[in-house]
């Protein structure tokens, strides 16, 4: 475990220069090119006004819009679905590296959690403006963000060793994880605030808590939106569940990398 | 041990056999034993290289080399048994394997650059050395989509061989490329030698391996068949070659037999020099006797005897017939011998076949059906001469007196 994490130091430049490949070449070509970072998230968010806004009208539960709300728990949301559905086929897409030449495997997946990150880091630039637009105010709990976006990159890149791994010896795996990801974001509070469970059933409530995302993701709007600290409780249980997911990944990547190159 | 570069004992490399990649979650579960068949791509490999070696592989395809590369190169553990190597690896096993063709030329140079596992100020320093090895200059800033083939290969190239490794892996690479940056290439591999890196050399260009290699290891089908003097081993592979393509042949005749057997068989055809000597290998210049035994088991009447000299490739470089003759023959004997005498083989290296007919005047009939090909290379050759053939000329007011 530890040889293996000394590894990924050793070969940081690789790291490096992968995540910046991942990045530019997602908009290479295009018109816009890295202003795409920016225009995904506003277009997003105009989506989410029109719809929840001025078609449904939706209450603000706070001293905010609902499409405000939306928007800060889709950004890390955003980073879970795109960090898995890319990730796990990182071993496959990179066949030719993989068969070819010798570096340690578990740089590939922790590339592409990487520059995901960097989009959603981008993304909250865009989110900074929308909450000074719409005077939802910024407190000392903003310094608290970087724990949440520890326990999510820790949680989703146990997530995607282990799964990256997986998919390379049985493809169903990126499909079937297509579909649980999206059945994922129903029991994580994105689209609802957590406060609405409380009143339902009390197994579909333990359902959501149990949910390592859920305290994550509700830490962004409690830090942003809200002003207050998470729920200790249930952000340490995420924390443990990341280091968890972390370990177990980690380990059964490195344990099966040696015989990718004779299964892709 | 020291002077060792690399190790190879005892080493099994077994695949699962199966015919589709990648299982799907129900084969994994309803047909587990059919995963249980195994493949040995190498069966108890042991051998030691010792630092400044130039080693060369050779083998027919699927014999297990690129396996012996990959091993050494760690991109795969062998099932069994041990692999050291002493040194910093750098492998010209797939060229641009870290190129994305939406990225420029010198963007992908970094990229391919640090994949290799090289630090970017040594890309930085050696960048102008790597663009002008692959005469790239002008196109550096396009992106590599827009490149040929032959360019992008051409870089990736210079970006692998840029490195300063103490041993270097080269598969094949060598076929990329026209004639001039082969021979670039080759220089370069050259100059690694002369600094006393260990190479390793796979090809099936014997008039490579041969004048490169310090030692060849002949690998069959998964086993060290012969290992030692390159022109001994190469001069066994052959041999074995030949053999196996002529059993193929008579099992091929065998098996059509009845139809269209050909009424002339060829029982032999050997390569001999001047003393009488068959060989395999020759040199730029050389005297080479083609002698041909055949049988003939109906009457053919007025044969001709054709004779072609191709390139490995294919190319068809000389070919004579027996028409050149003024005597024609009325009917093939029974058993007999025909001889074709170069007095100064005119081939440059490289690996040759020559091809043997039996035919009717006007060449619409063919009389054996083993025409075969029996390879034969040639080794050393004119120095500064390139292509195929030699053309004997001189140069010419070379200094400039003309004025």
């Amino acid at each position: 475990m530890v040889s293996n994490l000394k590894q990924i130091v050793e070969y940081r430049e690789l790291l490096r220069t992968l995540v910046f490949r991942d990045i530019r070449a997602r908009y290479k070509g295009s018109a816009l090119g890295f202003a795409w970072n920016f225009a995904i998230p506003l277009l997003q968010l105009m989506v989410f006004w029109f719809l929840f806004g001025v078609i449904l009208g939706v209450k603000a539960t706070g001293n905010y819009p609902f499409a405000v709300f939306l928007f800060t728990g889709l950004l890390p949301w955003n980073f879970v679905a795109n960090s898995i559905g890319v990730g796990v086929i990182s071993i496959r897409n990179n066949a030719n590296m993989v068969k070819k030449i010798f570096f340690p495997l578990q740089i590939l997946p922790l590339a592409t959690v990487m520059a995901e990150f960097i989009a959603l880091l981008l993304g909250m630039i865009v989110l900074m403006a929308v909450i000074l637009v719409f005077k939802v105010g910024v407190s000392w709990h903003i310094l608290m963000l970087p724990m949440s976006f520890l326990e999510l990159v820790v949680f989703i890149a146990g997530f995607v060793y282990l799964f990256a791994c997986a998919n390379v010896f049985f493809r169903d795996v990126g499909h079937i994880l297509g579909i649980v990801v999206m059945a994922w974001m129903y029991v994580t509070p994105v689209i609802f605030p957590i406060k609405t469970v409380a009143s339902k059933a009390r197994w579909a409530s333990m359902i959501v808590h149990l949910n390592p995302m859920t305290a994550i993701v509700d830490s962004f709007h409690s830090l942003l939106l809200d002003h207050h600290s998470p729920d200790w409780f249930w952000f340490g249980y995420s924390a443990v569940a990341a280091v968890i997911m972390f370990v177990i990944g980690f380990a059964v990547f490195n344990h099966y990398k040696y015989q990718f190159e004779e299964e892709i | 041990m020291e002077d060792v570069a690399i190790s190879v004992a005892d080493v099994v490399k077994q695949y699962k056999v199966r015919h589709q990649k990648g299982r799907t979650l129900k084969e994994a579960f309803l047909r587990q034993r059919i995963f249980s068949e195994t493949f040995d791509a190498l069966n108890h490999v042991s051998f030691e290289v010792p630092f400044g070696t130039t080693l060369g592989f050779i083998g027919s395809n699927g014999s297990g080399k690129s396996t012996v590369l990959k091993l050494i190169a760690g991109t795969s553990k062998p099932s069994s048994g041990r692999v050291r190597v002493m040194g910093r690896v750098s492998a010209l096993l797939e060229l641009g394997a870290g190129f994305h063709p939406d990225f420029t030329g010198r963007e992908n140079v970094y990229l391919d650059g640090v994949i290799m596992g090289r630090p970017r100020s040594e890309i930085d320093r050696r960048f102008d050395d790597i663009v002008a090895f692959a005469e790239m200059e002008e196109f550096i800033d396009a992106p590599a989509k827009t490149y040929s083939s032959g360019m992008f290969m051409r870089l990736a190239f210079s970006v692998a061989v840029s490195v300063d490794p103490d041993i270097l892996l080269v598969d094949e690479v060598l076929s990329v490329g026209d004639e001039s940056f082969q021979r670039k290439c080759l220089s370069r591999i050259d100059e690694f030698k002369s600094q006393g890196k260990t190479i390793i050399f796979v090809s099936h260009a014997m008039g490579t391996v041969r004048n490169l290699c310090d030692r060849v290891i002949w690998i069959d089908r998964g086993v060290i068949s012969a290992d030692g003097d390159p022109n001994e081993v190469i001069d066994q592979y052959l041999t074995s070659v030949n053999e196996r393509d002529r059993q193929r042949l008579e099992a091929e005749a065998g098996a059509a037999s009845g139809e269209l057997p050909g009424p002339v068989e060829i029982a032999s055809v050997k390569l001999l020099d001047r003393a009488g000597e068959e060989k395999l290998s020759f040199n730029t210049g050389d005297y080479l006797k083609v002698q041909v035994d055949y049988r003939s088991h109906a009457p053919v009447e007025a044969p001709v005897a054709r004779m072609l000299l191709k390139t490995a490739d294919g190319i068809l470089c000389a070919g004579a017939s027996t028409e050149m003759l003024d005597e024609v023959v009325d009917r093939l004997p029974a058993e007999g011998t025909v001889e074709l005498e170069i007095e100064q083989l005119p081939l440059l290296p490289g690996s040759y076949n020559i091809a043997v007919f039996f035919q009717n005047q006007d060449g619409s009939q063919v009389y054996n059906s083993d025409g075969g090909k029996y390879p034969f290379d040639v080794a050393a050759g004119m120095p500064y001469e390139t292509g195929i053939i030699h053309v004997p000329c001189r140069w010419l007011n070379w200094s400039g007196n003309g004025k």
